[in-house]
């Protein structure tokens, strides 16, 4: 049972301002790291350390119910009646025969967790929605450490410390995602509002999840289950000045006592983005911004997700069905170019004219989760089909016959993917976990277009993970991997024509290629609490990612970037060796974080302009993909101060140096560095109606990127202001949540170094007001008495 | 913590080693090309002897020049309509030096499968390091007996 106190402590409330602090333990008396705290409900909420403290500070006085979940022990919740600083001493139980108040979905990450030196950045759902951009990597991007390439409005894709394409694996219901990651106008294909939880892990973990995790992994959780005997679910809705986006998403769960099924529907319809700019100036002409909106950039995105299981005291299975279609359109004159004909108004700014691009992602998961006494067995089945499809007028093809339709690009991508992980749980301080995993593919191209051959390739990997508690507060842990992977690439031969009718002979487009990759992996971790407020994290680790089949076999124009893409079949395994270091201070008013890391590539493979035309139409230069000694460095420094009662001031600083070590040029795609301050304003009560209100002002400052790579285009800098606020409003006893944003407050008309619109020299969005509503609701049912 | 001070010397050392790193030989200048003839609206008349597209421009670069591409295409393509004629051009030559005058004739004088419609002229020029630039003019081309 839960034993717990609360104790007085000697300071006295003479300022008014109070927090709730606390210490986690099982009844062994060991601390329990990570734990998640939830005051007042789902909205505010915090992790413990590794010495199992938490802290909640800037509260009033009042009533204040705190909840502690664990994975693997029971989930107390206690009411507070705060009238001083209060320390409260939770000791868990742990769960054998209620599996059912364990929320397993935790589990999913529970390597990871447990892992205790990386370096993990959690965002919530409900913190997702107080900043929701246009994509999930866009509304994540504001954390330490990421960025996002931005393509329109609703496609971006995530980049870690620098490193984004296929060094970023994302992992959603213990399947890594597989799309089109290698291009760069694909972006992630995953509905915002069905991720209950990020957690964003910066820094190699390929022991774990293979190849693509050489930059860090980005894992999303499901929502957590519903009470036993309930119905719960929410409607949000959402709304944006900028784009005109109209969004509702919809969610809904059922459970009997062991049993459930959950179903999310999502819609959302947006038009052309307004700039703060008539004009941009392109190749020296200046070209017209027709009522300052981006023309062409408007689309919509449609999100379904079922799932149902049944969870125990012998663990859980689930068997997840999604599906996610884009319909987006690329800025008139991003293919081909912008010129004073095709960027005339149309007078529709919610239309989707040609070029656009249609993604669809479908995924079948099914997760097993076994307990064999105190260990547990995992597995991970998972199916994807990613189809992915430029659609834009052909308007020169040589000597040959005029391509049928409008579809240039036309990939579809199947993935099949296995996990099995053992999770030996040795003793109180000691863990292990031993796992295998494979995955199969298959890619095959249509269009009038060739950029890609079609290919196959499928990986195995073996991997081990222990760790250690070597004496209170001080975690050892190592890992090891071995990978085999294989990518098969059919032969493209492209016929030449002499007229329309007759072919004179082929020329090949792509080889045949049949490649196998070994690679080990592996790292050291350690994590060390030196004092109650101040501890250290440290990793050295090796990553490797096998070169893509767009790597070793691309032969094409992609449009949008105006070049010529080729890939090169002598590319080795790229190897990644990294040192990262964090520290971290909290105290009662302070907390302070510095994280630090350096990567060397022996071999990082990358696309480098050649220097020479490409005879292809459409195409700029030939560029090839190569390998080259690199090294990145930086770091984040984060800081945080209770200024006054309530308020909270932040700080959040950024930097990534990336160079290529061979010739000394810098990488393309670098996020600049950047400041981010906020003041926040939190309380959590006000009158009999209001809860859990908040207000936010903060200031971005983007410095100029200068260090740029060949033939990429300098980027000034920029300020951006941007406010929020929120709170939740009881009507009866139905709580109302209402989110505010206005992002770019002083419609600043700056250039973003990390969009695909960079190079067109076209401006970022302008002011964006963003309302976003969430319903959210709760029915007990029924229950038989057996 | 002295392990602590240790790493975090030893990597910020390195951060500002390689951030204080001189541009040594880097070249981001992209360059320049002034594009004298053709000119923007200039309309063409196919078929005749004097149906000639000429190419007047100079190139120049801070370093080094490589190549330059001349690409014509038909402008309507792009976005709104399919209307595809069965011309288009490219041509890559080479350039050298920091500075070079081109000029370089395309004789449409024969030229008998295209319709009328308009073209987008694109000069591009490359610098030996890659840098890219490209401009370009609308003209008009027609064919005397095809709308």
């Amino acid at each position: 049972m839960l034993i717990f106190w609360v104790s007085s402590p000697a300071l006295k409330a003479q300022t008014g301002r109070f927090r709730i602090s606390g210490l986690v333990k099982d009844v062994n008396s060991v601390p329990l790291s990570n734990a998640t705290i939830y005051l007042n409900g789902e909205f505010r909420k915090t992790y413990t350390d590794t010495s199992g403290r938490f802290h909640f500070p800037g509260l009033n006085s009042g009533e204040y119910t705190v909840k502690v979940t664990f994975v693997g022990f029971q989930q107390p919740s206690l009411a507070v009646f705060l009238k001083m600083d209060t320390l409260l001493e939770i000791k868990l139980q742990r769960e054998i025969m209620q599996m059912d108040e364990v929320n397993i979905v935790e589990d999913r990450s529970k390597a990871i967790r447990q892992m205790q030196s990386v370096q993990v950045a959690t965002i919530s759902q409900a913190s997702l929605l107080q900043t929701i951009a246009g994509s999930l990597v866009q509304s994540i991007g504001k954390s330490p450490g990421l960025a996002s390439i931005n393509i329109t409005s609703g496609v971006a894709k995530p980049v870690i410390r620098g490193l984004s394409f296929n060094r970023v694996a994302v992992v959603e219901n213990g399947v890594k995602q597989e799309g089109q990651q290698w291009g760069i106008d694909h972006g992630l294909e995953i509905d915002q509002y069905s991720v209950g939880k990020v957690d964003v892990i910066k820094g190699p973990l390929s022991f774990q999840y293979g190849s693509d995790a050489i930059g860090g992994v980005i894992i999303l959780s499901d929502q957590p289950y519903p009470a036993p005997h309930s119905m719960d679910g929410s409607v949000v809705v959402t709304g944006k000045s900028n784009n005109d986006l109209i969004g509702i998403s919809a969610y809904s769960a059922v459970r009997d006592k062991k049993s459930y099924f959950r179903v999310r529907l999502t819609m959302d319809d947006y038009g052309d983005v307004k700039v703060p700019a008539d004009s941009f100036f392109y190749n020296g002409w200046q070209l017209s911004v027709n009522g300052k909106r981006l023309k062409n950039t408007a689309g919509k995105d449609y999100g379904i997700k079922l799932s149902t299981g049944m969870v125990d005291n012998w663990g859980m299975w689930s068997i997840t069905l999604s599906d996610y279609f884009q319909k987006v359109g690329f800025f008139s004159g991003s293919h081909g170019m912008p010129d004073i004909y095709n960027l005339q108004d149309d007078g529709k700014s919610r239309n989707i004219d040609f070029p656009y691009q249609k993604v669809n992602h479908f995924k079948a998961i099914a997760n097993t989760r076994l307990r064999i006494k105190n260990h547990w067995l995992e597995v991970d089945l998972g199916y994807q089909l990613n189809h992915r499809q430029e659609f834009s007028f052909p308007h020169t093809h040589g000597l040959g016959p005029q391509p049928e339709g409008n579809l240039e690009i036309d990939l579809l991508l199947n993935t099949l993917s296995g996990n099995v992980r053992y999770y030996f749980d040795k003793s109180e301080d000691r863990s292990l976990v031993v796992g295998i995993s494979g995955q199969y593919q298959q890619n095959n191209h249509g269009g009038y277009y060739f950029l890609l051959p079609d290919y196959h390739a499928w990986s195995v990997g073996a991997y081990y993970f222990q760790q250690w508690v070597l004496s209170p507060g001080w975690h050892f842990n190592y890992s090891a991997r071995f990978d085999i992977g294989h990518v098969h690439t059919q032969q493209f031969l492209e016929p030449v024509y002499k007229d329309p009718q007759t072919i004179t002979g082929y020329i090949q487009r792509s080889p045949l290629i049949g490649k196998t990759f070994f690679n080990v992996s592996g790292g050291l971790g350690s994590s060390w609490q030196i004092n109650p407020a101040l501890s250290l994290k440290m990793n050295l680790g090796t990553g490797y990612k096998i070169p893509t089949a767009p790597e070793l076999s691309s032969n094409g124009v992609h449009h949008g970037t105006f070049r010529h893409e080729m890939g090169d079949s002598t590319l080795t395994s790229e190897r990644s060796f990294q040192l990262d270091l964090g520290l971290l201070y909290e105290s009662k008013k302070i907390s302070a974080g510095l994280s630090t890391f350096i990567t060397w590539f022996p071999n990082f493979i990358y696309l480098s302009p050649t220097g020479e035309f490409s005879f292809l139409p459409d195409a700029g230069q030939i560029y090839r993909y190569r390998q080259s000694e690199a090294l990145f460095t930086g770091g984040e420094f984060t800081f945080s101060i209770v200024l006054f009662r309530n308020i909270v001031y932040h700080n959040q600083s950024q930097y990534v140096y990336a160079g290529n070590l061979d010739d000394g040029y810098p990488l393309p795609f670098i996020p600049a560095a950047s400041i981010r301050n906020s003041i926040r304003y939190e309380l959590p009560k006000a009158g009999k109606n209001f809860r859990n209100i908040y207000g936010e002002i903060e200031i971005q400052t983007t410095a100029s990127q200068n260090r740029v790579a060949r033939n990429e285009l300098k980027t000034p800098g920029y300020n951006l202001l941007n406010l929020s606020a929120g709170c939740t409003f009881l009507v009866g006893k139905q709580p109302i949540e209402m989110m505010f944003q206005v992002q770019n407050l002083t419609n600043e008309n700056y250039l973003n170094h990390m969009s695909l619109y960079r190079m067109l020299n076209l401006p970022d969005p302008g002011i964006n007001f963003i309302l976003v509503v969430n319903i959210p609701f709760q029915f007990l049912l029924p229950q038989k008495s057996n | 913590m002295k392990t602590t001070l240790y790493f975090s010397t030893i990597i910020f050392a390195t951060i500002i080693a390689f951030s204080g790193c001189k541009k040594d030989d880097q070249d981001n200048e992209q360059p320049t090309i002034t594009l004298n003839s053709p000119v923007d609206g200039q309309v063409i008349i196919a078929g005749t002897d004097t149906s000639i597209i000429c190419l007047n421009a100079v190139f120049s670069d801070n370093v080094q020049l490589k190549q330059y591409k001349i690409n014509i295409h038909n402008a309507a393509g792009h976005g709104h309509k399919s209307t595809l004629t069965g011309w288009d051009t490219t041509i890559i030559q080479s350039l050298d030096g920091k500075s070079q005058i081109v000029d370089f004739d395309i004789d449409l004088s024969h030229f008998n499968i295209a319709d009328t419609a308009h073209y987008h002229y694109m000069v591009y020029c490359l610098d030996q390091a890659g840098n890219e630039s490209m401009v370009y003019r609308t003209i008009e081309i027609i064919w005397p007996g095809k709308k």
